[in-house]
């Protein structure tokens, strides 16, 4: 499934849009959810402009909601309601391809402060959401070794804290891009980042510790300072020793230091853990070539990581989820790529790209 | 060619050992330049210690010495001879399978140090580098050597951060080469190797030589951007990194063109802090142990490859071309063997990290 939905809060509801972050994730769910997505699904992101451009089911299923329970309410049944006054989120799953038979992903989609289900009067502020994954999720709400995250569970953020979250979470005005199936989910905010949960090929380790082989992504142009700051944050201690200012994370789930027996329910690899490709930004930028004739190219990179102080061998997204990260700013959101002979789309994400291939 | 090389410095010079830096280089140069390489070409390793276990011909053909010009004296007419003053070098070259007909690679030895060349008396601090180079003419001149820490000054001896980086001292040498790299290794303590690796369509347009040289001690120095270190001096070859690091890898680059701005540097260093896939931060690949999936303790290994993709050159693979992978130190004794996907390799304890090295039949 691939939706390209757009969010253009106005002052004041109309119909059937309500905006709010806490209305953008039901609709995204409902998407993933759906076993014909189409954009009566949608209720925060308008169901005019937006379009189903792919609508093979994505195949996941809602797991939890602290607001909607097991069940989400339909599109055109969903009443306005009162906030909850904390953070609120909504859960799905999706099978994985091994190591063996059961073995679950998670996402979870949560708003990331005080929302209002409806209100209209934070339009315009930056109140957005943020995806991750967990250790586990279960049908009555319990969340084991959630991933990384900025949120502020009471009171409303400080204008300081607001842009901070900003620069983490999904939110305000613009086109998002939902890419689903039923080994990722992929949220492209168009030109700012993405957040997302792929699954990755296995390994011996994955097989004998029976771990979920599922990573946790996020990227954003602009850079905040942790994962070991004073910022609150969900539990994903950084793997990396130092606190650093840092514009992508990615979270592990349920992994085991060989070396040691210690179990970690999330673990981030922060800006400072040096991975294949998915490190240090700066290293990675330009990502121009040319041709052995001259002509310039854009380069490709697989998504991998690896993490082996812990006895973690390289693991590919790229095989599994069929996604490679290429340079920003080189092209319009929706511009085919030719690698190796097969065609992907390209979505702008910022100062990086990626290029998403089967839907 | 595959020789594991005794030295073990005496007091003094006896017989056919004579102790330097130098003539372990000469050593070096022979038998990777020698049709039959043997044991009798040595005269600072041992002769009666030493094993040259694979003598298939390296392949690789002697080009220049500012001591010793373009032909290299045989080990038994090697006359003792007076130090030059300054480091000295000797240099080789080989061909490379591409990307043109005729792109040669090269191999730079020099001391680290004024040297007698057959100084004799102990042989603690009487070391040498490897580098490469961007081209190296058989009258001396040389473009783009690749970094490397030397003395330019001074006979007393090498300091303890030319030490931290050079080849020295009295131990086992391992010392693999084909046509399509040389690696020298200090058993348990580093690796100086010039390796081919793949090219591609970057390498092709810009008829580049695909060679990396790379330097492994466990001991880290600590590397400024204006190219310093202390007192001593380094070779041209800037570092490609945002600031000054405690750094304990080199890899070098020759003749590269950032396709961006169109600079080209001649010789160009991936520092610790380059994000690398693989030989990069130290400390993000310590350990290297995993499990099989029925529990039983594994060993990691890893190709060895790099990229440059913010100057435009992509991910080229070292495994490729020269046959070995990077993996944990002391995993083992030197000689073991390590199987890769079916493969029997050589497993080489290089201190903190390892080599597995297909060595060929021995």
């Amino acid at each position: 499934m691939y939706a390209k939905l757009v969010y253009s809060a106005g002052l004041s509801f109309t119909a059937n849009t309500r905006y709010s972050p806490f209305n953008m994730v039901r609709d995204i769910v409902r998407l993933c959810t759906s076993p014909s997505p189409n954009v009566n699904n949608l209720v925060a992101f308008s169901n005019t402009s937006s379009v189903i451009v792919d609508t093979t089911p994505a195949g996941w299923s809602l797991v939890y909601s602290d607001v909607d329970g097991t069940t989400l309410p339909d599109a055109n049944t969903d009443p306005n309601a009162s906030p909850s006054s904390q953070v609120n989120y909504w859960a799905m799953s999706a099978p994985c391809l091994g190591p063996i038979n059961g073995t679950t992903k998670y996402a979870k989609l949560s708003t990331s402060h005080i929302s209002n289900k409806n209100a209209s009067v934070n339009n315009t502020t930056p109140s957005g959401f943020s995806l991750t994954s967990a250790a586990s999720i279960t049908n009555t709400g319990t969340v084991t070794g959630e991933g990384y995250r900025l949120q502020y569970p009471s009171g409303t953020p400080s204008s300081a804290e607001a842009t901070r979250l900003a620069a983490w979470d999904m939110s305000g005005n613009g086109t998002y891009h939902v890419v689903a199936t039923q080994r990722h989910l992929t949220i492209i905010k168009e030109g700012v980042g993405y957040h997302a949960v792929w699954e990755h090929s296995v390994s011996d380790y994955h097989t004998f510790y029976n771990v979920s082989p599922v990573i946790a992504a996020v990227f954003r142009g602009t850079t905040v300072t942790g994962p070991n700051s004073s910022a609150p944050a969900s539990t994903a201690p950084a793997t990396g020793g130092i606190a650093q200012t840092f514009d992508n994370v990615r979270c592990l789930h349920n992994v085991t230091d060989v070396n040691t027996g210690t179990n970690y329910s999330a673990a981030s690899m922060a800006a400072q853990e040096n991975q294949p490709y998915l490190s240090i930004s700066t290293y990675y930028s330009n990502l121009k070539t040319v041709s052995r004739s001259g002509t310039a190219r854009n380069m490709v990179m697989p998504i991998m990581f690896q993490l082996m102080q812990w006895g973690i061998p390289t693991c590919f997204v790229t095989d599994v989820c069929d996604i490679y990260m290429c340079q920003g700013g080189i092209g319009t959101t929706g511009d085919t790529f030719n690698i190796n002979g097969s065609i992907y789309n390209y979505f702008d994400c910022g100062s990086i790209g990626l290029a998403i291939g089967t839907y | 060619m595959y020789a594991k090389l005794v030295y073990s410095a005496g007091l003094t010079n006896s017989g056919n050992t004579r102790y330097s830096a130098g003539n372990m280089i000469r050593d070096i140069v022979r038998l990777c330049t020698s049709s039959s390489p043997n044991v009798n070409n040595l005269v600072a390793f041992s002769n009666t210690s030493s094993v040259v276990v694979n003598s298939t011909p390296a392949g690789w053909t002697f080009l220049y010495s500012d001591f010793d010009g373009t032909t290299l004296p045989d080990a038994n007419t090697d006359a003792n001879s007076t130090p030059t003053g300054v480091p000295n070098y000797w240099t080789m070259t080989a061909p490379c399978l591409g990307p043109g007909a005729n792109t040669i690679k090269y191999a730079k030895l020099t001391t680290t140090y004024r040297a007698n060349i057959n100084l004799g008396g102990g042989g603690s601090s009487q070391g040498f580098s490897l580098t490469s180079a961007a081209s190296i003419s058989n009258t001396g001149t040389i473009t783009g050597e690749g970094f490397r820490i030397y003395q330019s000054s001074g006979t007393v001896g090498a300091t303890a951060t030319a030490v931290s980086f050079e080849l020295s001292g009295n131990g086992t040498y391992h010392l693999i080469a084909t046509q399509r790299h040389i690696t020298i290794i200090k058993d348990a303590v580093g690796v100086h190797g010039v390796w081919e690796h793949t090219i591609s369509d970057y390498h092709i347009f810009y008829n580049i030589t695909p060679v990396i040289h790379f330097v492994f001690k466990g001991t880290g120095f600590t590397y400024t951007l204006a190219g310093t270190i202390g007192t001593d001096v380094s070779a041209t070859a800037p570092l490609n990194a945002p600031s000054a690091e405690t750094i304990n890898y080199i890899k070098c680059l020759h003749n590269i063109t950032d396709v961006n701005t169109g600079t080209n540097y001649s010789a160009i260093q991936l520092g610790r802090g380059q994000s690398q896939p693989y030989l990069s931060r130290n400390s993000d690949f310590t350990n290297m142990k995993t499990v099989a999936s029925n529990g039983v303790a594994r060993n990691l290994v890893v190709p060895i490859m790099y990229q440059l993709v913010r100057y435009g050159v992509p991910t080229c693979f070292v495994t490729d071309i020269c046959d070995m992978y990077w993996t944990g130190g002391g995993v083992g004794t030197t000689g073991d063997t390590i199987t890769v996907n079916g493969i029997v390799y050589t497993y080489f304890d290089c201190g903190t990290m390892g080599l597995a090295i297909n060595v060929g039949t021995t």
